[in-house]
């Protein structure tokens, strides 16, 4: 049994992190960067250069956790029907963590092309708007209501129909 | 240093702004780089090395938060992060409480980030397509940024889909081809333009708001000033022209009906496209001018622009209108719209009409009058002259308008199948005596028609040449059930023959289009109504049993008892077969295990009718069939735990209309939930001959219930109807003394939705109208023998005699529940109440009898309204209070009747409805009256040109077949007028949307 094969990433700040390939390669592109690379290559450090250390450590330890999901299925349409925000427990925990770094992840996930990690993270913030009224969203994201009341009054008329069962 | 800045905090605080050093002012004309509107796409990608304080930049309004770093000495930003974030610290410890809650307070935004402003617009869409629509309107009010997010179109089209409505996918392609070959030429022919206006949305610092807010401004109009390439790309796009609401199109609703009845026939989605084109060809450059001049709103509703200002469709828009044509379903809102138009009462057929169906743009009728006629749905018109040649009443039809099929295919009481060409109403083929009685139902796909007929009988017939060589040729086998034509036979056998010899065919012999491939026996009774979907036959009869057919080997693979009556229809979705009976149920059936998932009661006579639209998701077989499990196990743990009782004989009866309480259980092992699963827009339309249309949907807890019950009749009047209401009227002034139906002025003026009432008291029951009418579904005696009885028996359906042959067999043979019905079946008694057997209902008995013991083609051609029946109800118009209705004759109106209260209001009423009808159009009506009591009408003129009373109205009305679709429901009744409910209720918004709502058959 040989041992699993290590590679190395390079953070946006220059740190180098010695990761399996196995859980790296939840990361589609570096699955097919690797792929492309020539075998001896592969020793060296591979640049992420979107991504800094602290947060490309954070996708890892997901990766990590989870290297031995069944890969995506495409199916489209249980994809857009499953409406369901469950999410599992340690990617709950997981998740808790400041905004700046949930939008972090994300952005590393879409960038890294980690789907269910994306996924994950995009539940996670839809969570945040579930159950709660527009102004505790707006205080959620610190959002600013650059509506003039004459236009809120045109918005509300507008939805009305969303309450007319 | 610690202790240096403690010192420091000694210097008096500025509550109100700046804690800090007053040196560091901000400086007086910082230009904002925030944006809430337009922070998504440039300056949002976070860069990985930028740190948090410079990244605060676009987080709040105040500008001290956005610009920190110019109020930090040099020094301080030299430090490392761990350095300031320790100094700060130290800062705060120096401060009063109070301070620091201040501090708390301003910094606490800071932690949250907006994520319009913060992520990608794609990674944004991923958020949102998490949320529902009640979600997403929320979140549509939170900012400009959110709203334009929120409303994104391909949102709202996956949630369009999700929630299990079907779209019209042939208009949307339509819509997306035009679009897109505009957007091509248009592209090559203004390259300028569009990109001077890429320019200008670009400067517009607010156009994605602005964007927003034109659906906010107007909703239902694009400001044509609002872009300039207006003229050029919406001219393209077509919709305006296919409209033909260029100029006029808020004023005269009309014109897009005028307009389109220039079009073919044919559908042919192929014109609408080349005219636009025409025009974007006549005026390419100068429609920016044109388009200046002209400040008239474009209304094309459905569209919206993207980034790049391309035309799209707007499924936000879609979304809405069909939720909101779905409350107006919920809420019982609709307009009546009736066939004939009322101002051309010429072109309705001459008796009762016994099957129809209806296409996007067309409806076509089978009637008693021996025709079929092809109706323009815009225009209410014929489309063209009626089809003749059935030698008696059509009793079944099914059509397909498209360019490849262009059929329709027609069954009779005389026994024949006609193949008729839809585009002109040719008949192209006839299947003569396809059966030996009359043939009650057919259905065709593809490959196969499908028949079946009172002669106890499915017959499967191939639809184009089929060489044996093709591998949908049937290879006959011993069966029980499916008798093979003798042709197919000896086709198959030579076959074989040449397959063992090896000699090859030059030319396969094949079978013609419409020969017979084979019978199906087994039911014991007539079969009335049939379905087929991919391989699977389904079919119910009056044997009460519904089976389920191979339709390649024509064995017959499940049969479904249930009913304890006749079944007069059935439907089929691959999952779910829904009958209505004559025992007043619509009962739900699994496929698959056969079982019993809801039986829904609400009618109170024979369910004639019904289809279903349970609104499946894609890849819902699973969940359903989960649900059913889980259901299950609920329903055995509680068996186990004791929690529930033997099955009383009443909750037996009571049978479930699709609980899933444990306790209401009686079925198990079904792949499908109680009720049938389905998506929360579920819905069942049913027809009875209790002369209405129930609209059932399924409650909290799963269970069918009666949303509406919807009275034909007064659907008619509702309408403008010329057949019942205006003549009637007209006969009324005639007589000057004619006597009002009571029901009808009470359920008019109190009871607006009241089921069912006008079908009642007319039990001659001189009390009925002294009592409110609307004890529907009591099972009061007066009521049930109903007084329509021997009109219908005789003059009318005689699908329904079919019925009551079959029922009646069934009873003597099948079942010996006979006995407890007193009475045979008859299609118009309700004998599952014992009480009926009153003296009217006896009364009713011997029309009906024989009426089951004489063919239907026997059936003289006795219009609906002058029965030759003892106690027809055709011309009394006092009928309903007396129980000896005056003989049968064209003079409406005995005078000289005493008049209720009642009556005297209604009659008040009826002699104002009458002076609103013009003298001429009065005149016109009695010409039509005359006239067609003239030449060719014999003895017995068309009902509906015999003003009939008014009291004869709601014994007239019998339900035989309905459809609906995301909008209407549009029936067929004893009544020769076909009438609609459009739940659209007028709403301009909704009826532009509804073009891209998917049908429901």
């Amino acid at each position: 049994m040989s041992a699993v094969p290590k590679i190395q990433l390079t953070s946006s700040d220059g740190a180098v992190i010695e990761v399996d390939r196995p859980v790296a390669e939840r990361s589609v592109l570096i699955k097919h960067l690797l792929e492309d690379l020539p075998e001896e290559s592969t020793t060296e450090a591979i640049p992420v250069p979107n991504v800094n250390e602290a947060v490309l450590r954070k996708v890892l330890e997901w990766c990590e956790q989870h290297k031995k999901d069944p890969p995506p299925s495409n199916d489209e349409d249980s994809e857009s029907r499953k409406k369901c925000t469950d999410i599992d427990e340690w990617d709950q925990k997981f998740m808790q963590v400041d905004q700046e770094m949930l939008f972090e992840i994300i952005l590393a996930a879409n960038y890294l092309d980690i789907k269910a990690l994306l996924d994950v993270g995009c539940k996670t913030v839809a969570n945040m708007i579930k159950g709660k009224t527009p102004e505790e969203i707006r205080k959620t994201f610190n959002i600013q209501n650059d509506f003039t009341p004459e236009e809120e009054d045109q918005i509300r008329r507008e939805n009305e129909w969303a309450e007319d069962r | 240093m610690a202790g240096q800045w403690r010192q420091d905090a000694s210097v008096p605080v500025n509550n109100s702004s700046y804690p800090t050093q007053p040196p560091f002012k901000l400086p007086p004309s910082i230009g904002f780089p925030f944006k809430m509107d337009e922070g998504y796409s440039e300056d949002t990608r976070s860069q990985p090395d930028v740190e948090v304080a410079s990244r605060s930049d676009s987080r709040a309004g105040d500008a001290l938060d956005a610009y920190p770093n110019a109020l930090l000495p040099e020094w301080i930003l030299a430090l490392g992060e761990p350095e300031r974030c320790e100094l700060a610290y130290t800062i705060m410890r120096s401060l009063r409480t109070s301070s620091i809650a201040q501090i708390v307070d301003r910094v606490n935004p800071l932690l949250h980030l907006d994520p319009v402003s913060h992520l990608p617009p794609e990674i944004v869409l991923t958020v949102l397509s998490n949320l529902t629509a009640e979600e997403l309107i929320k979140a549509s009010v939170l900012s400009k940024g959110w709203h334009y997010r929120a409303l994104d179109v391909q949102l709202w089209r996956s949630l369009f889909r999700s929630e299990g409505w079907r779209y019209n996918i042939r208009e949307v392609r339509e819509f997306e081809a035009r679009v897109f070959t505009s957007t091509v030429e248009s592209r090559e022919k203004h390259t300028r333009v569009r990109r001077a206006e890429a320019d200008a949305g670009r400067q517009s610092s607010k156009r994605r708001a602005h964007e927003g807010s034109i659906r906010l401004d107007t909703e239902i109009t694009v400001p044509s000033s609002s872009t300039a390439a207006e003229g050029t790309s919406d001219g393209p796009y077509g919709w305006v022209e296919q409209h033909g609401v260029i100029e006029a199109d808020d004023n005269s609703p009309n014109s897009d009906s005028d307009r389109m009845q220039g079009v073919s026939f044919q559908h042919d989605p192929i014109s609408p496209v080349i005219e636009p084109n025409d025009d974007m060809s006549a005026t390419p450059s100068q429609s920016p001018i044109r388009n200046g001049n002209s400040q008239s709103p474009t209304k094309t509703p459905f569209m919206t622009r993207d980034e790049q200002n391309r035309p799209q469709l707007d499924w936000y828009y879609i979304y809405k209108q069909k939720r909101r044509l779905e409350a107006n379903w919920n809420h019982g809102r609709f307009t009546n719209f009736i066939l004939p138009h009322p101002d051309f009462p010429e072109e309705s057929h001459n008796e009762c009409v016994y099957t129809i169906q209806y296409s996007d743009r067309y409806l076509v009728s089978g009637s008693r009058d021996k025709t079929l006629r092809i109706w323009d749905l815009e225009t209410q018109r014929l489309a063209r002259p009626p089809l003749t040649g059935h030698q008696a009443s059509v009793l079944c039809l099914q059509f397909d308008d498209s360019p490849q099929e262009d059929v329709i295919i027609s069954g009779g009481s005389d026994c024949h199948v006609k193949i008729w060409r839809f585009s002109d109403g040719v008949c192209i083929h006839t299947i003569n005596r396809a059966h030996r009685e009359p043939v009650l139902n057919l259905r065709f796909d593809s490959r196969y028609l499908i028949t079946c007929s009172k002669d106890r009988t499915v017959k499967v017939w191939n639809r184009k040449n089929l060489p044996t060589t093709h591998p949908n040729f049937p290879r006959p086998t011993a069966n029980v059930s499916a008798k093979f034509a003798e042709r197919v036979i000896s086709l198959a056998a030579e076959y074989e023959r040449q397959q063992l010899s090896q000699v090859m065919y030059s030319e396969a012999p094949s079978l013609k289009p419409y020969e017979l491939l084979m019978t199906l026996h087994g039911h014991t009774a007539a079969v009335n109504a049939i379905q087929i979907l991919d391989g699977e036959i389904v079919s119910a009869s009056g044997d009460r049993t519904v089976k389920i057919w191979d339709v390649r080997s024509g064995r017959c693979v499940k049969t479904i008892p249930g009913h304890i009556k006749g079944i007069a229809c059935v439907q089929f979705d691959g999952r779910r077969i829904v009958s209505g009976s004559s025992d007043e149920t619509v009962r739900i059936f699994d496929r698959v295990t056969g079982a019993e998932v809801a039986c829904l009661k609400g009618h109170t006579n024979l369910v004639r009718t019904v289809q279903a639209r349970f609104g499946d998701l894609p890849g819902a077989e699973d969940e359903l069939e989960a649900e059913a499990r889980q259901i299950d196990q609920q329903y055995f743990s509680a068996k186990r735990l004791g929690q529930l009782e033997e099955v009383s004989r009443e909750v037996m009866r009571a049978r479930n209309s699709g609980s899933r309480d444990p306790s209401r259980i009686f079925a198990y092992g079904a792949k499908l939930p109680p009720g049938g699963g389905g998506s929360r827009w579920a819905r069942i339309v049913s027809g009875s001959y209790d002369e209405t249309v129930i609209i059932w949907k399924r409650n909290a807890d799963g269970e069918w219930v009666v949303a509406h019950q919807l009275s034909q009749s007064r659907a008619v009047i509702k309408a403008g109807g010329p057949n019942n209401a205006r003549q009637r009227h007209v006969a009324a002034a005639q007589a000057q003394m004619a006597l009002p139906n009571p029901n009808q002025a009470q359920n008019g003026a109190n009871h607006p939705q009241a089921p069912a009432p006008l079908a009642q008291g007319q039990g001659g029951a001189a009390t009925s109208n002294l009592q409110p009418p609307q004890n529907q579904a009591g099972p009061s005696t007066a009521q049930h023998p109903q007084p329509q009885t021997p009109v219908s028996a005789q003059a009318a359906s005689q699908s329904a005699i079919h019925l009551s042959v079959a029922i009646s067999a069934s009873n003597a043979s099948t079942n010996g529940s006979a006995s407890r019905s007193p009475s045979p079946i008859t299609p118009t008694t309700t004998p599952s109440q014992p009480q009926g057997a009153s003296a009217s209902a006896s009364t009713s008995q011997p029309p009906a009898a024989t009426a089951s013991q004489s063919t239907p083609a026997a059936t003289p051609n006795t219009p609906t309204a002058a029965p030759t029946q003892p106690a027809p109800a055709t011309p009394a118009p006092q009928s309903t209070n007396e129980p000896q209705p005056a003989p049968a004759g064209p003079v409406p109106a005995p005078a000289g009747q005493p008049l209720t209260p009642m009556q005297q209001q209604h009659h008040q009423q009826m002699l104002q409805h009458m002076q609103h009808i013009p003298p001429a159009l009065q005149q016109f009506y009695q010409q039509q009256a005359g006239a067609a009591a003239g030449p060719g009408a014999g003895n017995n003129p068309p009902p509906h040109l015999l003003p009939p009373p008014p009291a004869m109205m709601p014994s007239n009305s019998r339900v035989f077949k309905l459809q609906f679709d995301s909008r209407r429901i549009i029936c067929c009744s004893q009544d020769p007028t076909i009438v609609g409910w459009d739940f659209a209720n007028g709403d301009e918004d909704i009826i532009a949307a509804s073009r891209f709502f998917g049908g429901d058959t």
